[in-house]
């Protein structure tokens, strides 16, 4: 939709929003037409009803009025992202520093007057647990003389914050934290707690749960500077969602939930990229993280390709960066349009320029600020003279500099884009509610108008009928409840063959590597035998030579007589060797899983091949494990609701066919069971169905390689542990030390708890059926008889309406009707905007 | 007169009459205003002036070739010169109204006169006789339209009416209009013809929803070739309203004399419509009631409600 037509809509919208709010009004001027409240009765259209719909109306007009726009930024630290981020804002908001830096989202929102930036921390309970639970790990480990183990602690800032858990001192948050100083302050802190928590010696599992609403974060407010002229900005408020980068996430599989599930609701995203990398190794990686992170978003997402003032003459220009990222990286599922090569330095050099001359009218001292000594060299190079120029000249060179940083554009597209898709959001969530509020009136009105013109006995019959569809209506709910189950175990046997699938690649691999090793062993063994054959032979030919020596020199008898002992001795030894290797020869046995390795290295790097290949299978099995499960689900989310509402069909169509048999015009509009996106989240459900049952927040986890290893070893059972592989090591007969891998150990360790995991999948279905399934079920039938129930209501206050004279029934007659009229009018209107929302 | 006065009052006649040829409710409705604009008091009579006295003027005039019956009576102050009404029986009589409207209307105002004249106690019985004799002629023919009404020819006749406008529709002689003005002389001059009789004096419901559900059939078909797209996108108002401007001054004042009795508050759609064609080129930036985007679709719903609801 084009941004004017959004605009329109919009103010179309709240327009549409204050109709049915005077309609609903009107209805209540009726006199005999709603029923006053009362204890008795819980089901009908009452004056409460009638409040709860304006109410609702209120609050859709205040969210679409409001229109707040959420910018979520991905990318590494390393691309820039806290520099764009402080280029938007035009401040040092987020501290530039080299290693990273956001453990939680937080939120950045402009306001306007703000000058000084404040941070809000409202959830601050589950954090000051987690410090509660880390001190205890802290001072058990210094009772056991062990706090140098921890890594943390050999830094200088480390050690002061462990000291401070343990005195105390740290530990109660603030709920707001003013200043720059305060906020980095509060920032680091978070972020070395963090750092701390996933020590090996520490391993405090950090709460992200409970931060699952964007409200949650914590929040920066502050004035952005630049962007704060921007006409659209004047609509609504804008936020920037900072997000922790791929290589940040020292907090895994939860963290990644709570920022699918806010990417889902983010207005636009920008993905910051780093010129520099392009056309490198990690250009692979960017790709596979943004399209992880920010699947079926590319109509919402930009791209800030950052660095580009440090490209040389060599260098992408412009144009081949925009196809590169385009056409390469993100693999053609972007235009080039999305493509913005910028340096977000000089943006956010030049923007704090301008915001200090705006605010302060100059430029601070240089003693405390470096960014103004960063600022002048760029913008004006040698010739830059704190003492010596003009506030002009200042101004000026900043917004060269900032034209140069190429930032304007994306800005400006991303705000327009952010804005029409916060409207549209709001737009069709208020669309949604006033067609359910019309839809009810309407019957409603339908109902009185009807009831007018039939007799009591009449209406009382519809009632009986109307009583017996709801006990139909509890029925069906048993027969979905068993038909879903049926489709989850049916489900989960795709998960079975995927472990069956995954345990045949693995038992094939350690079979190969089996005959690989017995390879190695035979050949060692030939080789061996033809060692001591050669040495033998040597000797042989050694005392052979020294024999006839000794018949022509009488001198060499001499020393004959001493060596020859020796030498028969050897050879008596290397005779003793032949034997035994020909034995060894004779007793190997090609099937025995115990392989014997001559050498440490060599079965160090047998073990390390084996470790590699078992890590690879699981890694490529688990991704296509999540990606069968993730279809599944979304296979669920849209069978689930059609088998719900197959059993309930019939009996709604019945119920409406006898009462338009009666006259009654009336549509049952009644909402189909919808799930929010990854609502039917199967995979975390089996996550914590394999893991063990006792596990709590403080739960000790084995430090992660990285993230697919980690899901890995959570779907396969983390039983196996290539670090405990080994071997074992005696000494032969022969003084010699042999080392052997037993195969059946390492294929014991890996398939079996295979299995292990396999098996608690049946548990994981009833599981999954109560806790996900069968609350959606029975929040469905509840709505579902309620309505009924309200139906019902409905048509026993058309009885009453019979109490009055013929006069005043005839003028609510008349008043029905041009109500009714009005409302069906308005709902068109409602639906042609809908319609139009995409 | 000049020449010029002479032949600028030539081409304003003329213009007049293509204007009635093109939109034969303007006559119906002049005849109606006529006998509307006659008010009677407890007393006395007054008649009351109206916003587009200048067109009903132009038009009167060239109903009856009168060109100032109307004026002589456009009096603000209250008069009880029975000249008045002497003036406006004989007005009448020239010129008989075809519309059902026109008509009932007529027999409710013959009343209200002859009373208002019998409680001047009787002095004027030759006027009154005369009255009475033209109510009685009035009655007749509303009977004759109620008689007619009840047979199978009403609804014959009202679905001819609808193809008869659509077919001047279709043909393009309304091309100088944009679209919604197009729509809503269409259904104004259904309103005022044998379509709008049926619907309001027949009681056959299930006709009268048949020929409702044809009507709107037929605005979608024709809307949808002249708007070129999908009648379910949204457009911008302006881009309903702004046309309206270029119209030629004359049939900006058409429009405006037929949608006269459209309110704001009820009648939205027309009321913009009509803030669009005012000479002055008002463009409302606070359009109250309309909307700020529109389908088609939506267009042809509202026009039907308003017109159906007009009082």
């Amino acid at each position: 939709m084009h941004s004017d037509l959004i605009d329109a809509t919009r103010d179309e919208v709240l327009r549409l929003l204050g109709k049915q709010d005077e309609l609903l009004t009107d209805l209540l001027k009726v006199p005999d037409l709603i029923r006053e409240d009362s204890h008795v009765q819980e089901h009908g259209t009452t004056r409460r009803t009638i409040d709860n719909w304006q109410s609702i109306l209120s609050n859709e007009a205040k969210k679409v009025g409001q229109l707040e726009m959420v910018l979520t930024v991905l990318g590494t630290m390393k691309a820039g992202k806290s520099t764009t981020i402080n280029a938007i804002v035009g401040y040092e908001v987020l501290p530039n520093r080299n290693y990273p830096m956001t453990t939680l989202p937080t939120l950045i929102r402009h306001k306007e007057g703000q000058k000084e930036p404040i941070l809000h921390f409202p959830k601050r309970v589950p954090i000051e647990e987690m410090v509660d639970l880390v001190r205890e790990r802290v001072i058990a480990l210094k009772r056991e003389g062990q706090l140098d183990s921890v890594g943390l602690y050999a830094q200088e800032d480390g050690q002061e914050l462990i000291d401070k858990i343990l005195t105390f001192e740290f530990g109660n948050f603030k709920e707001t934290y003013i200043g720059q100083e305060e906020i980095f302050l509060f920032l680091k802190s978070l972020n070395d707690l963090m750092r701390l928590s996933q020590d090996k010696n520490i391993d405090v599992n950090p709460p992200l749960d409970e931060y699952k609403s964007i409200i949650d974060f914590p929040s920066i407010e502050v004035e952005f500077f630049h962007l704060a002229q921007s006409a659209k900005l004047t609509k609504g408020s804008l936020a920037l969602l900072d997000t922790p980068g791929p290589n940040e996430e020292l907090l895994g599989h939860k963290l990644r939930k709570v920022l699918t599930a806010q990417l889902e609701r983010a207005s636009a995203i920008l993905a910051i990229l780093d010129y520099t990398q392009l056309g490198g190794e990690a250009e692979g990686e960017v790709r596979r993280e943004i399209s992880r992170q920010a699947n079926s978003l590319e109509d919402r997402s930009f791209f800030i390709v950052n660095k580009f003032d440090q490209k040389n003459k060599r260098g992408m220009k412009a144009d081949e960066v925009k196809r590169r990222v385009a056409d390469v990286v993100m693999g053609g599922k972007v235009s080039k349009e999305r493509v913005y090569p910028v340096s977000a330095l000089y943006g956010y050099l030049s923007n704090r320029a301008l915001r200090e001359l705006a605010t302060h009218k100059g430029l601070p001292e240089d003693e405390n600020d470096g960014w103004v000594a960063d600022f002048g060299q760029l913008a004006m190079g040698a010739s830059w003279d704190p003492e010596d120029i003009s506030l002009d000249e200042v101004k000026v060179a900043a917004e060269r500099v900032w034209k140069s940083s190429r930032f304007d554009l994306p800005i400006t597209e991303v705000i327009v884009k952010a804005a029409n898709t916060a409207a549209l959001a709001s737009m069709q969530s208020a669309a949604a509610k006033m067609i359910e509020n019309g839809n009810r009136l309407e019957n409603f009105l339908e109902i009185q108008r009807g009831g007018l013109t039939k007799t009591v006995s009449e209406l009382r019959h519809l009632i009986e009928g109307l009583a017996k569809d709801i006990a139909e209506v509890e029925k069906a709910e048993g027969q979905a409840e068993n038909e879903l189950n049926g489709l989850i175990d049916n489900s989960l046997e795709i998960v079975q063959l995927q472990y069956q699938t995954t345990k045949e690649k693995l038992r094939l691999a350690l079979e190969g590597y089996f005959q690989e090793g017995k390879k190695l062993e035979a050949d060692q063994l030939l080789e061996r035998t033809k060692t001591i054959k050669e040495k033998y032979n040597l000797k042989l030919n050694q005392m052979s030579t020294q024999r006839n020596r000794r018949f022509s020199d009488p001198f060499a008898n001499f020393h004959f007589f001493g060596a020859e002992g020796k030498d028969d001795r050897e050879v008596q030894h290397l005779e003793e060797m032949l034997d035994y290797q020909a034995k060894e020869s004779l007793d190997f046995d090609p099937k025995n899983p115990k392989i014997n390795f001559e050498t440490e290295h060599v079965a160090k790097f047998f073990l390390r091949q084996i470790n590699e290949k078992i890590s690879s299978i699981f890694s490529e099995s688990s991704q296509e494990f999540e990606l069968a499960l993730k279809d599944l689900s979304k296979g669920l989310e849209e069978t689930i609701p059609q088998i719900i509402v197959e059993g309930v069909g019939e009996i709604l169509k019945n119920a409406q066919e006898r009462l338009k048999d009666e006259g009654f015009s009336i549509s049952f509009d009644v909402p189909e069971p919808r799930f929010e996106s990854g609502e039917i989240e199967i995979t975390e459900l089996l996550l914590s169905s394999v893991e063990d049952s006792t596990r709590t927040t403080a739960i000790r986890r084995r430090r992660q390689k990285s993230g697919w290893l980690n899901t890995a070893k959570r779907w396969f059972g983390d039983k196996f542990d290539a670090y405990d592989w080994g071997y074992e090591d005696y000494v032969d007969h022969q003084t010699e030390r042999i080392y052997v891998v037993d195969m059946t150990k390492i294929q014991e360790r890996v398939l079996d708890g295979l299995d292990d995991s396999a098996e608690k999948l049946s548990d994981s279905s009833k599981l999954f059926f109560d806790t996900v399934l069968r609350p959606l079920v029975d929040k469905y039938f509840e709505e579902l008889t309620n309505y009924l129930e309200d139906f019902r209501s409905n048509l026993s206050d058309g009885i009453d309406k019979h109490k009055l004279d013929e006069q005043a029934q005839e003028m609510l007659m008349q008043s029905i009707l041009a109500l009714k009229e009005r409302t069906e009018l308005h709902t068109q209107d409602v639906l042609a905007v809908k319609n139009n929302l995409t | 007169m000049t020449k010029k006065e002479s032949l600028s009052n030539s081409n304003s006649r003329l213009s007049i009459l293509t204007l009635q040829n093109m939109h034969p409710q303007i006559r119906e409705k002049c005849i109606f205003d006529y006998i509307n604009g006659l008010e009677v008091l407890e007393d006395h009579l007054r008649v009351r002036s109206k916003s587009n006295e200048q067109f009903f003027g132009r038009v009167w005039e060239s109903i009856t070739g009168q060109a100032i019956s109307r004026q002589q009576l456009v009096d603000q102050n209250i008069t009880t010169s029975l000249n008045s009404v002497a003036i406006w029986l004989q007005s009448l009589q020239l010129e008989k109204a075809e519309s059902d409207l026109a008509i009932s209307h007529l027999a409710d105002k013959l009343l209200e006169t002859r009373t208002a004249l019998v409680n001047q106690r009787g002095e004027h019985k030759a006027l009154a006789d005369r009255l009475h004799n033209f109510s009685l002629y009035v009655s007749s023919q509303l009977s004759d339209l109620k008689i007619c009404l009840s047979n199978v020819d009403a609804a014959r006749l009202a679905s001819s009416h609808l193809e008869q406008v659509f077919d001047k529709w279709e043909a393009g002689r309304l091309e100088k209009y944009p679209p919604l003005i197009r729509l809503f002389l269409t259904i104004d001059e259904l309103h005022w013809g044998n379509f709008g009789t049926f619907f309001r004096l027949s009681q056959k419901e299930d006709e009268k929803v048949r020929l409702k559900h044809q009507l709107v059939d037929k605005s979608i078909v024709q809307m949808k070739k002249d708007l070129g797209k999908d009648l379910s996108k949204l457009m911008l108002s302006q881009d309903w309203l702004s046309p309206i401007h270029k119209l030629s001054p004359d049939s900006k004042e058409a429009v405006l004399y037929l949608s006269d009795w459209a309110s704001p508050s009820n009648e939205p759609i027309i009321s913009a419509m009509r803030y669009a064609a005012l000479p002055e080129q008002y463009f409302p930036h606070d359009m109250g009631d309309f909307p700020y985007v529109l389908s088609g679709r939506q267009v042809i719903n509202h026009m039907i409600y308003e017109n159906n609801n007009r009082k």
